[in-house]
């Protein structure tokens, strides 16, 4: 995916993560996130990189492709970020993959939930994330050296879905640190406004759906109700449904397939709803 | 009708997501006092059946949570007398109560000569200042409060005609502010004020309590006793508090008694005996004797009683909640127990020491034998849609296809993955009290008539020879002890293999607290602090293995692992208290042990169940399959029984 546009996408900082992610990439040092889902760490990636890609004075070269997000999955190899050959007529021809094209031109490469996929690829970041700045190639014979405008960004959530998943203490400490959390609910609430356009008092309740139902963690959802769910209310409320239908379609529905956990979703907006 | 049982986990689920607490719902009928506890225990009636629709029937419960939630919100819980002296004059007139351990609120109701009747008035005062307060937060609760009011208001048939009919009136008048007579507005305006406060309803309630009271003392004679108990509730005195004092009472009274014996030891050697004397002392040794009996009954009653309230380890524990299965009425009830997850931090070491003195003999062979499950190296997919390098054959194949004019294949890559067992195994071990019991040896070699000697019967000789040091070096070994070496060395196998496996205990404390004791979570290794929990696991309670069952496959389902294993691994058939019509009832805990073990198997969970009961065969056949369970007649049997099940469900 690649973040491009002449607004800078809309973000909110919640503290001094711009200037600590603008440091880490005035010395090139790779950078974590760590939060829950839908709490704004890729839509902070991809805020900082329209900030940073775009002003000259913080970057050596062009680049072409600012950001370069990968969703990681459990069957994501090192193979799929590093390239492979592929058939072409009666030949084979190399192609890079995410990872190797951010190395060789520059750019963000975010790997989105780093933990999902398999252990082979955590190894593989390890040079790149050193002094070294270095990508192994075997198949092409290359090492290849990291464009100066280069940036690894890794997220992670720790506890997310499995209790197995969990990035082991020698990757982890090769990055910068950045932990995200769901917004206070005063953020929240301005957050909410402005992406989905709807009015202060709406913006407010929908932000204390949030907080309330968030108490709900472990019960199917581990993490509770994320940002982007109370914004797609807000939007679906822009749109002109009424506020118990909106959360129903976009928070009951979409936070538990439990008919008593929605039951009590249900009842959580029905009372704090007017 | 509804059921609280029908509609506890979505409250409670309700509630959690009010509060961000875990309750504890309590079925009582009404509920007129305000109870402080560091839970949130929630008494709710057993079932409402008002209104003929049951979602309304559902919000007359919600309110009732709302409410209670309400007094720990708005600060009534926060209540401090000696704020509550300095603001309000009455108070600070009177002299404050000589009553120790008792709450802030009690002390304040203790300032009245009718403290019922000041509980009850501060009450229903307080009800209306943090309703008020509720609506004004959750809007949409205003509709769950009409519900609540209608109901209160249609259902009103006590004390009309009786001078407490001018208390009841304060109360239904409440119900409805804009309502309220204009005798009682006066009296009642602070709890209205914009900043109202919990001393804005303790001012209240002097201002009504002082002007029932004169209304009380014109018509006295038409008020009897039962009829104000009748309507307030007495307010609980804290039965732990209580129970302190009589343990301090008990201690007095043995005190007592043992100065009487010594008295009496004295006199007996100094005089002759003076009958009158004598008598009259032993008269009252006796009356003490029974009294102290009588408040030692009542201590082990209370104590049993408060038992079900000794909640401190749960607090903060992660609760789940499991349906039941009801075999008597053929019907699931839902979310019916609460499974507490009890994390194991135990920090001495010495017992784990010992454990791991037990077992390291045996260890290299458990491992030699776990070895052989022991997958190694690599292995190549070929044929892949994705992978590290291009498979050769694949591509000629692909290649040929095309050229005789078919869609070629794209699975043209191999895959080279790791060897590895896909296994996780949870060994849940049962922590009933009896699992102390020491282990039944083997029948020792009976002598032959020669050899029989009549006079060595200890039982006419009484200990001849008894050497209490050596008795003590010999303590026999108890099952729980077997059931820990048994799990530790199954753990170091487990742990070479490399399979996922978590160790817990379990234990009934009746339905509402199941506790499984984690020593070791699916994630970790088995470190020090994994071996010291093993280690300290203990006797318990009692057996609900339903819950515990239920819990452990929920726990096997998150690690996503493609083999689950559960062992189980007890002492004796399920028992608990409320598991069964009366605790001498089997067959409720067998029932829902069953369906709990046929869920675990629709879930894809291997189940195996290891006894060491030898009656197991008469229990355990019904609860699962043959091939399912072990009865193990020698309960030192038991390390090389549980391998053998895990080998054989996992090889």
């Amino acid at each position: 995916m690649v973040a491009s546009g002449d607004e800078a996408p809309y973000y909110l900082p919640l503290s001094d993560e711009v200037d600590v992610f603008l440091a880490a990439f005035a010395q090139r040092l790779p950078v974590l996130l760590k939060g829950p889902t839908g709490c704004g760490k890729t839509r902070f990636v991809e805020h900082m990189s329209w900030r940073i890609y775009g002003d000259d004075n913080l970057v050596q070269d062009f680049v072409k492709q600012p950001l370069t997000t990968v969703s990681c999955h459990e069957d994501l190899t090192a193979t799929d970020l590093l390239g492979r050959y592929l058939l072409r007529d009666e030949s084979t021809r190399w192609q890079d993959g995410p990872l190797t094209s951010a190395v060789r031109h520059g750019g963000i490469c975010y790997l989105d939930e780093i933990v999902e996929a398999r252990k082979d690829t955590t190894v593989l970041i390890h040079s790149l994330t050193d002094h070294r700045r270095i990508l192994p190639i075997d198949k092409t014979n290359e090492l290849l050296e990291a464009h100066p405008d280069f940036l690894l960004v890794i997220s992670y959530n720790p506890g997310y879905q499995s209790i197995l998943k969990d990035l082991k203490p020698s990757t982890r400490q090769r990055f910068v640190s950045l932990q995200f959390d769901y917004p206070t609910e005063e953020r929240e609430r301005e957050i909410i406004r402005v992406e989905s356009g709807i009015d202060e008092k709406n913006a407010r309740t929908l932000a204390k759906v949030g907080v309330h139902i968030r108490n709900l963690r472990e019960h199917g959802f581990e993490e509770g109700v994320s940002t982007r769910l109370l914004v797609y209310t807000g939007s679906l409320m822009r749109q002109g449904i009424a506020p118990r239908r909106a959360a129903n379609a976009a928070l009951v529905h979409a936070l538990s397939d439990d008919a008593e956990v929605q039951k009590a979703i249900s009842d959580i907006v029905d009372v704090v709803w007017p | 009708m509804t059921l609280l049982s029908e509609v506890e986990r979505p409250l409670a689920l309700f509630t959690q997501g009010l509060s961000n607490r875990i309750p504890i719902f309590h079925s009582t009928e009404q509920q007129r006092s305000i109870r402080s506890s560091d839970l949130c225990e929630l008494y709710l009636p057993t079932e409402f059946d008002y209104f003929d629709e049951s979602s309304s029937n559902q919000d007359a419960y919600r309110w009732l949570v709302m409410q209670q939630l309400g007094f720990r919100r708005y600060d009534t819980l926060s209540f401090s007398i000696g704020v509550a002296r300095s603001l309000i004059d009455y108070l600070a007139l009177q002299p404050m109560p000589a009553m120790h351990r008792l709450q802030d609120l009690e002390l304040f109701y203790q300032h009245f000569a009718l403290p019922e009747l000041a509980s009850y008035v501060f009450y229903v005062l307080e009800e209306t200042r943090t309703a008020n307060l509720i609506v004004s937060e959750f809007p949409g609760a205003s509709r769950l409060r009409h519900h609540y009011r209608n109901y209160r208001e249609n259902t009103r048939t006590v004390h009309d005609q009786s001078p407490l009919g001018d208390l009841m009136d304060l109360e239904f008048a409440l119900l409805r502010p804009d309502q309220v007579p204009s005798s009682y507005q006066d009296l009642v305006s602070p709890i209205f004020e914009k900043h109202a406060t919990v001393y804005s309803s303790a001012q209240a309630t002097v201002n009504c309590y002082q002007a029932f009271c004169a209304h009380l003392l014109a018509d006295r004679a038409s008020v009897s006793g039962d009829e104000l108990e009748e309507m307030v509730e007495l307010p609980t005195l804290q039965r732990a508090a209580r129970l302190e004092e009589w343990q301090e009472e008990l201690h007095d009274t043995d005190s007592q008694l043992l100065a009487m014996s010594f008295d009496e030891d004295l006199e007996t050697k100094q005089t002759t005996a003076d009958d009158a004397v004598d008598g009259s002392i032993r008269e009252a040794d006796v009356d003490l004797k029974q009294e102290r009996d009588q408040l030692k009954r009542r201590i082990d009653m209370e104590k049993s009683h408060l038992s079900a309230y000794d909640r401190q380890q749960i607090v903060g524990s992660p609760q789940f909640r499991y349906d039941e299965w009801d075999y008597l009425n053929q019907r699931w009830r839902k979310a019916w127990c609460s499974v507490y997850e009890i994390r194991e931090n135990p920090v001495q070491q010495e017992s784990a020491n010992e454990l791991l003195g037990c077992i390291q003999p045996l260890i290299p062979a458990v491992r030699k034998r776990f070895e052989q499950l022991k997958p190694v190296g690599m292995r190549r997919v070929p044929r892949s849609l994705d992978g590290e390098d291009l498979d050769i054959n694949a591509i000629v194949e692909a290649r040929a296809d095309r050229h005789a004019g078919l869609t070629p294949t794209e699975h043209v890559y191999v895959r080279v993955e790791k060897k590895q067992r896909d296994v996780a195994a949870c060994l849940l071990v049962d922590l009933s009290a009896s699992t102390d019991d020491p282990i039944v040896q083997p029948d020792p070699r009976r002598m032959s008539e020669d050899e029989e000697d009549p006079f060595d019967d200890p039982y006419l000789h009484g200990a001849i020879n008894f050497d209490p040091d050596q008795a003590e070096a010999e303590t026999p070994r108890k099952i729980i002890d077997v059931q820990k070496e048994s799990v530790l060395l199954l753990a170091t196998a487990l742990e070479n293999l490399g399979d996922l496996y978590s160790v817990y205990g379990f234990s009934g404390y009746g339905h509402d607290r199941v506790e499984v004791h984690v020593a070791k979570e699916f994630n970790e290794s088995l470190n020090r602090q994994a071996i010291n929990a093993i280690a300290a696991m203990k006797p318990l309670r009692s057996t609900r293995m339903g819950p515990a069952i239920r819990h452990a496959t929920h726990k096997l389902l998150a690690t996503g692992s493609a083999l689950k294993v559960l062992l189980v691994i007890s002492d004796g058939f399920p028992q608990d208290s409320d598991y069964g019509p009366d605790r001498s009832d089997h067959e409720y805990g067998i029932q829902d042990s069953a369906k709990a073990i046929q869920e675990a198997h629709e879930k894809g969970i291997q189940l195996f169940c290891i006894t060491v009961d030898v009656s197991g065969h008469d229990y355990l056949r019904r609860m699962c399959r043959d091939e399912q369970y072990w009865v193990i007649e020698d309960t030192e049997e038991l390390p090389d029984a549980l391998q053998f099940a895990y080998r054989r469900l996992t090889s």
